[in-house]
């Protein structure tokens, strides 16, 4: 399995940030700047609906969302992202520590929490693990689909492998075991070799059109 | 304006495994106090009150608790990193402020700590550099265990491998622990083209002195084939080390004892004066200097010892200490300092090899030299398709 890549050096980031004004603001900031971030404040009185930006990236943005305003239930349509997933790392900031208040973070993808007043050598660690959380998050959410997309295509490897089977007269191992060669000298994977064989010679399907088509490419 | 009178805290342990070096530190902040008191135009008058710790992580927080109970809200202190942990919390608490004067390995910024010793970007970055130039890319890491040693060893290893270097092995040792016969042998089979020591204290002299005779008595000229590199070497520690294995040993700090200079000369030849039984002057000793002068210079600009108003006059506050200007940044309320790579002589000084053209802001977090991502450990040259 691919070792995941450790975030540790979050300067350049543009950190977005969502709280009321106070100290724990300043010292935020202050550590923000030190770590080599760029604190992009929005103050947000309490009790005032407010909305969550729509331009920010998973490389070069962070947020930081403050569980005692008024939270959005969700981000924008426009990201498409999934429950408890955000565009880009979340960190929530926790006052007031109620089960309600850290759901809402929980719910916009906070994966970290940094307790109010702001203690500045916590600051650090927050980032670290929302970063980290996220990118982990973020690399299952790509390997989900590549599996997703492979159980999609497993349709064309047993088109295949009944070709090679027909064509070559071979058991079903040996002309696995063929495709999946072919496919490595290919360089992709066995599903998108198998694809591309089948697409591109419709005609080998033999069997087309003769028996009942139970499954289908989705 | 009113001269103050005002009690301030020195905690240095004198004694104990790392008591040599700290001991300096106490001599350094000592000198300040009584070259600030014996100034007519100064502003402030300092009471110094030491407590020794006994390098015993468990004193600290005791000693600087009696400290607060004194009434006292500036103090001087702690030369392990594990110390200055233990007591944040209790400066934080009373907001009180702590002067800092060691090298430390970074990744901390604590708003009721002043840093006037080396960051990372002072000591481990030219270090890197210089003996990837020197000597090769290939090192054998042993520290003490406990986070100075974890976090330098992470950065030279880091630092390796940007430059496509390697670390044959790593070895950490209980602080004080002077049994180094595996290690040793282990550095002659693994045949590093440098050993990087991040050990402190006896185990560090006990290493410099073990390691120069196992490689005298096999015929190997130790500063030629293992040269050893230090970021916590300094002058009354060679002494400690004795004449075995003292002499031909690198070190990276922003202080040596022999810089040119006639700020520098006035300095070692006070220390000397105020202290002729030892131990001599070392950078940290220079650290804790600046660090009460600063403090001083930012009382007389504050026109108050309130802590609050001390650290904002602290911010951009400048010094020309022994070893050159020094800056207290800011933003991160770290020094900025001169790099400087030395060899050790027999006469338990530093030639200077190396030497930064101006000081160098500090960088305690690396954000300016670390990459995003930690370095993968092992370059994949073969693609998965499966």
């Amino acid at each position: 399995m691919k070792a995941p890549r450790i975030a540790q050096n979050f300067r350049g980031r543009r950190a977005v940030i969502f709280t009321t004004e106070g100290q724990s603001l300043g010292i935020l900031e202050a550590t923000l700047r030190r770590l080599g971030l760029e604190p992009d404040t929005r103050p947000v009185p309490l009790r005032q609906d407010f909305e969550l930006p729509e331009n920010l990236t998973p490389d070069s943005d962070l947020v930081i969302i403050d569980g005692d305003l008024n939270l959005p239930q969700a981000w924008p349509d426009s990201y498409n992202t999934s429950i408890l997933h955000a565009p880009c790392p979340t960190v929530g900031l926790v006052g007031t520590e109620a089960p309600s208040r850290l759901k809402a973070m929980l719910q916009l993808g906070a994966a970290s929490f940094l307790q109010k007043p702001i203690h500045s050598g916590a600051v650090y660690s927050a980032l670290y693990l929302g970063v980290n959380a996220f990118e982990h998050v973020d690399g299952l959410k790509v390997s989900l689909d590549d599996m997703g997309e492979r159980r999609r295509k497993r349709i064309y490897v047993i088109k295949a492998v009944a070709e090679q089977m027909r064509q070559r007269g071979l058991n079903e191992d040996a002309a696995y075991d063929l495709l999946r060669k072919a496919s490595m000298r290919a360089r992709v994977s066995v599903e998108d070799y198998c694809e591309t064989l089948i697409l591109a010679n419709p005609d080998s399907d033999l069997d087309r059109g003769k028996t009942k088509k139970r499954c289908q490419a989705r | 304006m009113t001269r103050l009178e005002l009690p301030i805290g020195l905690l240095f342990s004198t004694t104990g495994s790392y008591g040599r070096v700290a001991h300096t530190q106490l001599n350094g902040a000592q000198l300040a106090c009584d070259e600030i008191n014996a100034d007519p135009d100064a502003a402030v008058t300092f009471r110094p009150v030491h407590i020794d710790p006994a390098s015993d992580l468990h004193n600290y927080a005791p000693a600087v608790q009696s400290m607060f109970d004194q009434g006292i809200r500036h103090v001087c202190g702690c030369y392990t990193s594990s110390s200055r942990k233990e007591v944040i919390p209790l400066f934080e608490k009373h907001d009180a402020l702590l002067w800092y004067p060691t090298h430390y390995e970074g990744f901390e910024s604590s708003t009721n700590v002043i840093y006037t010793g080396a960051a990372p970007n002072h000591h481990m970055s030219p270090l890197i550099d210089f003996l990837c130039a020197r000597f090769g890319r290939r090192a054998y890491c042993i520290g003490s265990n406990y986070i100075w040693g974890w976090e330098s060893n992470r950065v030279m290893r880091e630092g390796l491998q940007k430059r496509r270097g390697e670390v044959l092995a790593e070895r950490y040792l209980p602080v004080g622990e002077t049994d180094l016969t595996a290690i040793i042998e282990e550095i002659l089979e693994t045949e590093p083209d440098f050993v990087f020591n991040a050990l402190i204290g006896d185990s560090s002299y006990a290493f410099f002195r073990a390691f120069r005779e196992t490689c005298k008595a096999r015929g190997i000229e130790q500063t030629k084939r293992f040269p050893i590199a230090s970021c916590n070497l300094s002058e009354p520690e060679l002494r400690a080390i004795g004449p075995v294995g003292s002499d031909g040993q690198i070190s990276s700090s922003v202080y040596f004892s022999s810089l040119a200079g006639a700020c520098n000369t006035r300095f070692v030849e006070a220390y000397g004066k105020a202290f002729p039984e030892g131990p001599v002057v070392s950078a940290e000793a220079e650290a804790a200097y600046i660090a009460i002068h600063m403090l001083a210079k930012s009382i007389a600009d504050a026109k108050t010892s309130e802590v609050s108003a001390v650290l904002k006059a602290a911010a951009g506050q400048v010094f020309d200490a022994p070893q050159g200007r020094v800056t207290i940044d800011p933003e991160t309320y770290h020094a900025s300092l001169t790099p400087r790579i030395g060899l050790s002589r027999t006469d338990f000084e530093f030639d200077i090899l190396l030497e930064a053209p101006e000081p160098v802001a500090a960088d305690p977090y690396l954000v300016s030299s670390a990459t995003a991502f930690e370095p993968a450990q092992r370059r994949k040259h073969v693609r998965v398709v499966s």
